[in-house]
């Protein structure tokens, strides 16, 4: 419980008005002494309720720094002391001091927690229940008896509305607070459980995107390359029998049979790529980058800035998105120019794919929450990064996304002898 | 021509006996050792000091990048060895991680070519004479990759003329250039002038620095780097 600036000023406010009221009292105890009651204690007592009051002002000095706690154990003590005196001496007005008492006990539940709390409740405790006995069982002083009826039930009538208000007014504050904490703390929960919730959500999806891109590896494989090699295996059965019948046709199918190998290792080399380049984890993004994007027929310009090296999981966001966007862009977009920048600046790693084709609707994309851009910003959301995607129809499309690099630096694999 | 003792380095036991099968049918060629790690490579080269090594570059302790390693050891261990790289990479960035240490005696060939073997043949003859041979599948994807640069120098380059510029990255001799293109060696030598012009790169008639500057200005690195290792460069 940090004292706020609000807390502080409150408790001040709160103990001047305590002292006010003490020596108030003060004042017209030594009014009544000299008035109307004639009592050698009545002036004892007076002194002890303006001693009472500047016992109080010592409360003060704590919060010019701050210290609540050390403030509320003076006023504590002041009010608690005060309460037993004045019961005991002037007994008729127990009341008021039943309701000093409790005060401290009031204010702490504010300003303590824990075990300061409980000693300030059982003080309270304890010196309400013996005001009440000092006050209603004894009449050592005979004060009491001393002062005209009138007198006391005036003194009681104008202190305890005073009292009992301060009382009041502390749980009064005392709610209000807890009150705004309480819905704070449950605005607070309910982001979070927002939050929680979109996070499963996008980690739904990544599982679902890694099992449809093994599913489309997979048949990549069954239709491409496999097929190709089953050919591969029935024209080389047919080029055996040739050998023997017709050594320069056997000679021509194997030529053909070696180019549709090739292409068959083109396409399995492909596939690899698209799983893992091994150019990216031994050289990084821009030779990377440099090299797939060599498979597209797009008239594609590169303006590549070294963004250097990072952790794989961060190039491999950078790496992915980018090569989505771009593929994009080739399916979609019927662009005259792509153009691919990569760079990095202030902590983060960054791509742009810009292209002067068809555009398309980002809201209306965004709403079917379509496969693509969705993909993309789980991807780098994963790695802490944003993706934002600008195009209107006939405008053309800009993805650009961003990464940042993590705090803690990451050592970089040791690079190739000759770097 | 005389007979060159040749190392072959590949962890892979069918691609390795395949290419020891190919080599055996090339004449001229002897293979002294075969192995399938760095160490094993290292050891077999100082045993039986051979004219070329033929290796992959992936290869036991880690998988990573040992061809090349151990070609930039050879470099000042034994200079007159030349080293052919074997790879599956397309990416020219394992190119330039071999260039990097100096061009001569070095050569990068695509696996899949391997099969065509007078291709494999003349690949090993050249890095053994100490000349340099570059797969054009990957100065292929070098050259279209620099002319797709933002501001790429090559946008004031003729067709002809980055025709000439590929097959100088490859580690083509004039007479070699002249050949393929069908040109004369004459005009050769004035498109590789016009082309040094235009990219401000000094002109060099050594064809192995050739070689190293055009493949690293293709890689959009800067090639006034002081080459490597001792003898002609």
């Amino acid at each position: 419980m940090t004292p706020s600036p609000e807390q502080i000023a409150r408790l001040r406010v709160l103990i001047l008005v305590d002292m006010t009221v003490a020596l108030t009292a003060a004042f017209l105890m030594f009014l009544s002494w000299l008035l109307w009651v004639d009592s050698p204690v009545l002036p004892a007592v007076t002194v002890a309720v303006a001693v009472t009051g500047g016992v109080m002002a010592r409360a003060l000095w704590p919060l010019r720094h701050g210290d609540v706690p050390q403030a509320v154990l003076w006023w504590a003590a002041a009010n608690w002391g005060i309460a037993i005196v004045a019961a005991a001496t002037a007994t008729f007005a127990w009341p008021l001091m039943l309701l000093t008492a409790l005060l401290p006990a009031v204010l702490a539940t504010a300003t303590a927690s824990g075990r300061t709390l409980v000693w300030y409740v059982a003080g309270s405790v304890a010196v309400s229940t013996a005001v009440v006995l000092v006050g209603v069982l004894q009449d050592a002083t005979g004060l009491a008896a001393d002062t005209p009826r009138a007198l006391q039930h005036g003194l009681l009538a104008l202190f305890t509305p005073a009292l009992a208000a301060m009382v009041g007014l502390i749980v009064l504050q005392n709610s209000l607070r807890l009150q705004a904490a309480l819905a704070g703390a449950l605005r607070a929960q309910e982001e979070l459980a927002e939050q929680a919730e979109q996070l499963r959500r996008s980690r739904a999806r990544l599982v679902a995107a890694t099992d449809r891109e093994r599913r489309r590896i997979e048949r990549d494989l069954h239709d491409g390359a496999q097929q190709r090699l089953i050919s591969i295996g029935i024209g080389l059965a047919g080029a055996t029998s040739l050998c023997r019948s017709d050594p320069e046709a056997a000679a021509t199918a194997l030529t053909d049979l070696r180019r549709q190998l090739h292409l068959a290792h083109d396409e399995v080399r492909s596939l690899a790529q698209g799983v893992y380049p091994p150019v990216l984890s031994e050289h990084g993004l821009v030779e990377a980058i440099r090299s797939a994007v060599d498979r597209y027929p797009l008239p594609i310009t590169l303006d590549l800035h070294d963004p250097g090296r990072h952790s794989s999981d961060l190039e491999a966001a950078v790496y992915f998105c980018c090569m989505e966007a771009v593929q994009n862009a080739a399916k979609h977009s019927r662009a005259g120019r792509v153009r691919v920048s990569v760079g990095a600046d202030d902590g983060s790693v960054w791509f742009t794919v810009q292209d002067d084709g068809v555009g398309f609707d980002v809201g209306a994309h965004r709403q079917q929450g379509s496969g693509g851009m969705v993909n993309m910003q789980d991807r780098l959301g994963a790695s802490g990064g944003t993706l934002s995607v600008r195009s209107a129809p006939g405008r053309g499309t800009t993805v650009h996304g961003t990464v940042p690099v993590a705090q803690v630096a990451v050592d970089p694999r040791p690079a190739a002898v000759g770097r | 021509m005389r007979e060159l003792t040749l190392v072959v380095a590949e962890d892979n036991l069918l691609v390795r006996e395949g290419v020891l099968r190919l080599v055996a049918e090339i004449e001229g060629l002897r293979v002294a050792a075969s192995c399938s790690s760095f160490d094993d490579l290292l050891a077999a080269v100082d045993n039986f000091s051979p004219d070329v090594v033929v290796t992959d570059i992936r290869m036991p302790p880690d998988h990573r990048d040992e061809g090349i390693r151990a070609a930039n050891r050879f470099r000042a261990s034994h200079p007159e060895l030349g080293v052919l790289v074997l790879s599956q990479f397309l990416d020219p960035a394992y190119v330039l991680a071999l260039l990097e240490a100096g061009t001569r005696g070095r050569g990068y060939l695509l696996k899949d070519r391997v099969d065509e073997v007078d291709r494999l043949a003349r690949a090993i003859r050249t890095v053994a004479d100490g000349g340099s041979y570059i797969d054009d599948d990957v100065v292929d994807v070098l050259v279209r990759s620099q002319t797709r640069s933002v501001d790429s120098p090559l946008e004031s380059l003729s067709t002809r003329e980055i025709e000439v510029l590929t097959e100088m990255a490859t580690g083509a001799t004039n007479a070699a250039i002249a050949e393929s293109l069908c040109l004369s060696a004459h005009s050769v030598e004035k498109h590789a002038s016009a082309i040094f012009a235009k990219l401000g790169l000094a002109e060099d008639v050594e064809i192995n620095r050739r070689v190293k500057a055009v493949v690293m200005f293709l890689a959009g690195r800067d090639p006034a780097e002081p080459v490597a290792g001792p003898g002609r460069g």
